[in-house]
């Protein structure tokens, strides 16, 4: 196939080059990888027992099954998309009353990239209705939570990661210890809401299942849409 | 709604050949493992793609955080179904899809920004007042979201993602020649904006 040059190698004016410029420098913002990475269950926080069968199953998989609003969009093709609701951790922080509804794909061939819609396609699918996310009763970090510089986050992601090497070590007593310290240390961190898990887990392994399953309870009722609730919902289970 | 399946099937083909036979149980803890290195790995590796895909395909900047976690917890429920080596591939259609349905949901918050945006391009921009990158991306925003969407797609992902034209034939899922067709017109397109924007 006639490839052209890119435009870029072939600007006819300093706009039009700046502009190509623009587009291939963006780059993700400072704290994005350790957001991600949490949201994965991946971040020093969230690996809570390992032993789970990794977010495949344990965090996502069953993320649809008792969520209010399950989307379903119709007409996308051959390839069914069975959308699943759902809030990141961090818009639980930032925006707790937006609309938090998401599709993912979640159908395509096996062992192969799946072929989703393109953006082009003529997919229309129903108004989400707005999730009906309760103000979250865990101390929310600040307005001004997104200046965090990366390395503040990163200096809070070590404070979790010590509570969790204690609990992967067998000593639940001692994670509780880590998280009242990283409690006292992030009153308005950006990982509480996972602090508050690993806290339910670490409650559990060391015997207090009745306050655990009070505090899994209350998480629940707060942070229904939470990509973390499915975890919880395993504590109870 | 659909359980995933962890397949350990999948997995195993996804291992480097050669592994030793573990007992079923250690070989669960190699498998989580797995899928979390190879999920590290992807993250590490793509977000910087993934966060531009979603940027240049009409993600708003600031929902652009939500957005690329959106996508990695999407490839993470597929995992098991992402041959390795496709795990580009895969990260791009996920992030078109995904950016798709966020144009649709924030759509009344970007009315506002256009209502609310400054950029008055009545008088002629000079490549000074574009040197402020911040500017230029938001001339860029301007003009990729004028564009059609068939053609700004097929625009972005082969002038700043580099992709070659079967690449994103097989990424659309459409046929070479209208890939083609469709960047010949949007680098038309895309010169005429911008031959306005500067006043040439």
């Amino acid at each position: 196939m006639d490839e052209p040059r890119r435009l870029r190698d072939d600007a006819e004016s300093t706009v039009e080059l700046l502009l190509l410029e623009a587009g291939t420098s963006y780059k993700s913002s400072a704290d994005a990888r350790a957001k991600t990475l949490a949201a994965l269950g991946l971040a020093g926080t969230a690996a809570v027992s390992a032993g789970a069968v990794g977010m495949g199953s344990s965090l996502l998989g069953k993320a649809g099954a008792g969520w209010a609003k399950v989307l379903l969009i119709s007409g996308l093709g051959a390839g069914v998309m069975a959308p699943i609701g759902y809030v990141t951790w961090n818009r639980l922080h930032s925006h707790p009353s937006e609309s938090a509804q998401i599709a993912t794909p979640a159908e395509a061939p096996k062992m192969s990239a799946p072929k989703l819609v393109a953006p082009s396609a003529p997919a229309e699918a129903p108004e989400p209705a707005a999730a009906e996310v309760e103000a979250p009763a865990v101390v929310l970090p600040k307005a001004d939570a997104k200046t965090t510089s990366a390395s503040a986050l990163a200096a809070e992601v070590g404070a979790l990661d010590a509570a969790r090497a204690e609990l992967t070590s067998g000593n639940p007593t001692g994670a509780l210890a880590k998280l009242d310290e990283y409690s006292r240390a992030y009153p308005h961190g950006h990982l509480v809401l996972e602090a508050e898990v690993m806290r339910i887990d670490a409650l559990a392994k060391s015997g207090q299942t009745g306050v655990a399953k009070k505090r899994a309870e209350a998480f629940l009722r707060r942070h229904p849409n939470s990509v973390l609730a499915s975890r919880v919902r395993g504590f109870l289970d | 709604m659909s359980e995933l399946v962890v397949s350990g099937s999948v997995i195993a083909q996804a291992l480097p050949s050669g592994r030793p036979t573990l007992d079923p149980e250690i070989k669960s803890t190699v498998r989580v493992t797995d899928r979390e290195a190879r999920l590290r790995w992807m993250v590490d590796e793509y977000i910087d793609f993934v966060a531009r895909v979603l940027r240049n395909a009409g993600t708003p900047a600031a929902e652009v955080d939500d957005d690329v976690q959106r996508t990695f917890i999407a490839a993470a429920r597929r995992l098991d179904d992402v041959r390795p080596g496709a795990e580009r591939s895969f990260l791009l259609q996920t992030a078109l899809y995904v950016a798709a349905h966020a144009r649709r949901t924030v759509a009344r918050r970007r009315e506002v920004a256009a209502e609310e945006a400054p950029e008055q391009v009545d008088a002629a921009l000079t490549p000074e007042q574009l040197t402020d990158q911040k500017r230029a991306r938001q001339m860029l925003d301007r003009v990729l979201s004028e564009m059609d969407g068939d053609l700004r797609t097929v625009f972005v992902l082969y002038e700043f993602e580099e992709l070659s034209m079967a690449e994103i034939a097989d990424a659309l899922s459409i046929p070479r020649g209208t890939v083609a067709s469709r960047l010949r017109r949007a680098r038309s397109d895309f010169r005429d904006r911008v031959r306005a924007l500067g006043g040439m």
